[in-house]
């Protein structure tokens, strides 16, 4: 680089401006120094956005869904979400597939494991409200939310990887405006897929044969 | 075929009930409604017969595939309603031939001997007939439920089996629901009426 000559007119690197021609100095703002202003909070939910690490944990078939969205296809990587094989890294617990009672006070246990702050998904009918075995079945839990609080709901039998996506999507919402050392509100559930472009619905004036 | 294809020879159910019976004078063989043969055998009978078909030369069924239970209660063919039926499918690896048993349990003593002591396979198995139907395997090391949490109550495959309302408090059945199985209490919300046949159907 050294010996590749400058345009006409170019300073050298690191040659301070001319006098008269610089920009008002507050940092930052000069090629040189990549420095970018933030509030503290939002830097930190920033990072927590982009790095969310979910707990690697499936009970029924939304799992197949759920490792297909890790899957080179979908490769929900690119969000930052890697896999965790302990709670006490995650993040974030997908729960994806039909709770019993029986496994309800484990998934429980799970979620006192995950260190704060921690989200909860909710994929799939089954995790949502018991889904096709909600009214005949006394082993199936009518629903996740009684034992752990959930942040958002996916439906679907099981969602595809796009609708996990969206609802991981809506999820990014929720961290962002999550303030670690602000205020915090508490705020309502999010129900994924109202307004997704794609994947988990469809448009609410296509007819009922439309559904491809 | 040569000699050593023969030796391997399938043995109809006949033959094998007929060597059975040679122990045990009285296992009966029946059929099922789609006549499947079976063996009934009687409980007390059980682990010797067992262990007989297990251990003779000709018939050397060294496999348990699979064991399991259904309630004859509200069938309506069953000869004993008021019993519990065990079956025992065993294989041999051997002779590749099969045979049914079938044991009935009465509920008010719903007793059978176990047969984990000959195929450790029953382990499971017997604990999951205790489960799910009741059944209490006399012998078995350790019988306890194996798919239900511990401190459920009662037998869910049983046919008079009342569905709970609520496990640690955490209720079964949204509100306004009704386990249609189960028998109506004062404050259930009325059955749903039939829905209405389609028009035409079969000649």
């Amino acid at each position: 680089m050294a010996d590749t000559p400058l345009p006409p007119g170019a300073l050298p690197p690191g040659t301070p401006p001319p006098a008269g021609t610089a920009p008002p100095d507050r940092p930052g703002n000069r090629e040189d120094q990549q420095i970018h202003l933030t509030a503290v909070d939002e830097f930190l939910a920033w990072g927590k956005e982009n790095s969310l690490f979910y707990l690697l944990f499936a009970t029924a078939c939304c799992g197949i869904e759920l490792m297909q969205a890790g899957g080179p296809r979908y490769d929900i990587d690119r969000l930052g979400m890697i896999p965790r094989a302990t709670p006490r890294q995650a993040d974030l617990m997908i729960v994806a597939g039909t709770i019993t009672h029986k496994m309800a006070g484990r998934v429980r246990m799970l979620w006192e494991q995950m260190t704060e702050p921690r989200w909860v998904v909710s994929m799939g009918s089954c995790a949502n409200s018991g889904g096709p075995f909600s009214k005949w079945s006394y082993s199936v839990l009518n629903g996740i939310d009684k034992y752990v609080p959930v942040d958002i709901y996916i439906p679907g039998c099981p969602p595809r990887p796009e609708a996990l996506i969206d609802g991981v999507m809506a999820l990014r919402e929720r961290v962002r405006r999550y303030r670690t050392l602000g205020v915090r509100d508490r705020e309502p559930h999010v129900v994924a897929g109202a307004d997704a472009p794609f994947g988990c619905h469809f448009p609410k004036d296509a007819p009922p044969g439309a559904r491809s | 075929m040569t000699q050593a294809a023969a030796q391997f020879a399938t043995l109809p159910f006949a033959t094998l009930a007929e060597r059975a019976r040679s122990v045990c004078a009285a296992a009966t063989p029946r059929t099922t409604d789609n006549g499947q043969p079976f063996l009934l055998v009687p409980a007390a009978e059980l682990p010797a017969l067992a262990k007989f078909l297990r251990d003779d030369a000709a018939l050397r069924f060294d496999a348990l595939s699979d064991l399991t239970g259904f309630d004859l209660l509200k069938y309506p063919k069953a000869e004993t309603p008021d019993a519990i039926a065990v079956l025992y499918l065993l294989f041999s690896y051997r002779h590749r031939h099969r045979l049914a048993l079938r044991v009935l349990a009465p509920r008010a003593l719903c007793t059978v001997p176990t047969v984990s002591a000959l195929w450790p396979a029953a382990l499971y198995f017997e604990r999951e007939v205790f489960d799910l139907l009741g059944v209490t395997f006399t012998g078995h090391p350790s019988l306890h439920r194996i798919m239900n949490p511990a401190d459920w109550e009662g037998h869910p495959l049983r046919k008079d089996y009342v569905y709970p309302d609520a496990y640690h408090g955490v209720p079964h059945l949204r509100e306004g629901q009704h386990f249609e199985t189960n028998p109506r209490r004062a404050g259930d919300p009325p059955p749903p009426a039939a829905a209405p046949k389609p028009p035409g159907g079969h000649a």
